[in-house]
């Protein structure tokens, strides 16, 4: 399977302090890569990094080419898009507008910028009846449809998920998680953060399991699941099916 | 007061209040979206003023003098930007109009515009004087962009000093006055109200028109719009901060050289009135509660009359009066609001 992201010796710097520490990972063309861990382990950090939104050393080879030092808004234009933990949204615009917006780093007409955005209504038809609405307006889980949505507008080749399911209610997590299988079944090659290991591990295929800023090697998803120290540490006590 | 002087007074007043809003909105774009306290606008009218002026003499544009150094001086930091990093351009927006700047300035000093057309002044005054916002933004503020924003204050604070600092040579300590632009006197109905009001007001109904059109029914405008509503988020969807920026001042200062325009035929423009005026428009943009562009342009007309009606009944006091209009509103705002927006940690 061939590597659409390298990752070495990253690190990402807020201040003095050293919120992620030489971390190395891989993202594999077509498959979800998840990093799981505590909150505060430095997973945001190294997304952030990653994306060029935080100070960070290090390098990154983004389908054979060394991206490292470019501004986000060339990432994105590369097709590196990041959905992240607060959403960012434009609060008081239209949901249309988020989304065109989404758009931007796209070299599109008017016409195709159109056909995506018909694309995204016909999967999200939520999102199609709240297009006049303001974005700030929304629920949480519509928030979250309306940020996936407007990262996939920007034709995403890879997609950086940061905790999806925060502050969603048990059955959206799951329509969540529906949708980033669906999407990797189309073909994206997603890295996903996430805080309820066990679901991460469950959708992936590959896993990293980061503490106090370190990175694990990576590791399979499946037999992760099965480790009794991951599981002990992460999943929590199994529930009885 | 009888009719007639209050009449008289509001005239003035509003015609001072569109110059106030039009600096207000300029300022307030640029706040939003590049997080700057542009008092530099100021010096824009009083060059948009000046340069209509020395156009309308037949004289060399002094602007030139300004506009041809500033692209040398950014072509020159691209050019080490060149060097220094790999991945930069050599072909970009940014050297695009630092050339175009060069061609205008050597236009204008070699081919001074002769005739009487009004439409010529004004587009010579235009071309001149919008340059100077995103060449200004790419030297001296582009690399300072995620600094605070008292910093970014400091910043404007210097370009404004060296920018009057050179004016003082370059135009000397007398006042311009520019001819008329429009004559006359309109009749509406007992009121006489003198041409160059209604030209103002068209005008300025002309240019927000245009600027509300640009930011909800374009999408260039829109994601000027999106750095100013969420600037991670703007950066996430791929809008690139160094364009937003330079366009932000960009339409700043094509808004100055309009204003200026405006203002040459009313009153004298000295190398040094374009601070007083920008302090009026923050003063609207802050009464109107540095958020909404309609707020902002309604506050500063608001300014604008109280400023004129201030210069009647106490003229010593005049600017004291209006800018202890922002007590009243600053109190307002620290007991709404716990903390200041804007002033984003960790960026």
């Amino acid at each position: 399977m061939s590597t659409l992201m390298t990752v070495s010796r990253l690190d990402v710097r807020y201040g003095q302090k050293l919120a992620v520490n030489q971390a190395c990972l891989d993202v594999a063309a077509g498959t979800i890569t998840t990093i799981i861990g505590a909150n505060g382990a430095g997973k945001t950090s190294l997304l952030s990094g990653l994306m060029g939104l935080a100070a960070r050393s290090g390098s990154i080879v983004f389908q054979g080419r060394d991206v490292s030092d470019e501004p986000p808004e060339s990432k994105v234009r590369r097709g590196m898009i990041l959905v992240p933990e607060r959403r960012e949204l434009f609060g008081s615009m239209s949901v249309q507008d988020n989304l065109l917006l989404g758009a931007m780093a796209v070299k599109a007409t008017r016409h195709s910028r159109r056909d995506r955005l018909d694309l995204v209504y016909k999967k999200y038809p939520r999102l199609s009846e709240r297009r006049t609405q303001q974005a700030g307006t929304l629920s949480g889980g519509e928030r979250q449809m309306l940020a996936l949505g407007r990262a996939l507008m920007g034709n995403p080749r890879l997609l950086m998920l940061d905790e999806p399911s925060l502050g969603l209610a048990p059955n959206f997590v799951n329509q969540m998680f529906e949708w980033i299988v669906g999407l990797r079944e189309e073909g994206m090659s997603i890295l996903l953060i996430e805080q309820n290991a066990r679901l991460a591990l469950d959708v992936a295929q590959y896993a990293y399991v980061m503490r106090q800023g370190e990175i694990s090697p990576r590791a399979d998803a499946a037999e992760m699941r099965s480790r009794e120290d991951i599981a002990a540490q992460y999943l929590g006590p199994r529930r009885k099916a | 007061m009888n009719p007639t002087v209050a009449l008289l007074l509001a005239q003035d007043g509003i015609t001072n209040g569109i110059v106030f809003a039009l600096l207000g909105v300029a300022i307030l774009l640029v706040f939003l979206v590049t997080r700057v306290l542009f008092v530099v606008q100021g010096e824009f009218v009083v060059l948009g003023a000046v340069t209509l002026v020395q156009v309308q003499r037949g004289e060399v544009a002094g602007a030139a003098w300004l506009l041809m150094p500033l692209a040398l001086l950014c072509l020159v930091l691209s050019a080490i930007q060149f060097v220094r990093e790999r991945n930069s351009r050599l072909w970009s927006l940014q050297n695009g109009i630092c050339l175009l700047a060069l061609a205008i300035g050597l236009c204008a000093t070699f081919y001074p515009p002769a005739g009487k057309s009004a439409w010529l002044q004004i587009t010579t005054v235009v071309c001149l004087i919008t340059p100077m916002g995103p060449l200004l933004y790419w030297t001296a503020f582009r690399n300072i962009c995620r600094s605070s924003i008292l910093t970014l204050l400091f910043a404007a604070m210097c370009v404004h000093y060296v920018l009057q600092g050179l004016m003082l040579p370059l135009f000397g300590p007398e006042g311009f006055r520019a001819l008329p632009l429009v004559r006359g006197r309109i009749d509406f109905g007992g009121i006489w109200l003198s041409a160059q009001l209604i030209f103002m007001l068209c005008v300025f109904l002309l240019l927000t028109t245009a600027l509300w059109l640009v930011f909800h029914h374009t999408l260039p405008g829109k994601a000027l719009r999106a750095v100013s509503i969420n600037r991670v988020g703007a950066r996430l969807v791929g809008i690139s901060s160094d364009i937003a920026g330079a366009a932000a001042f960009g339409l700043a200062s094509l808004i100055g050289a309009v204003s200026g325009i405006l203002i040459a035929p009313l009153s004298n423009v000295y190398y040094d009135s374009g601070f007083l005026l920008a302090l009026k428009g923050f003063v609207g943009c802050v009464v109107g509660g540095l958020a909404s562009f309609p707020l902002a342009a309604l506050g500063a007309l608001l300014t604008g009359l109280l400023d004129s009606f201030a210069a009647f009944y106490a003229s010593a006091l005049k600017d004291s009066i209006v800018f202890a209009l922002l007590v009243p509103m600053l109190l307002y705002m620290s007991v709404t609001q716990i903390s200041g927006r804007g002033e984003e940690a960790g960026e």
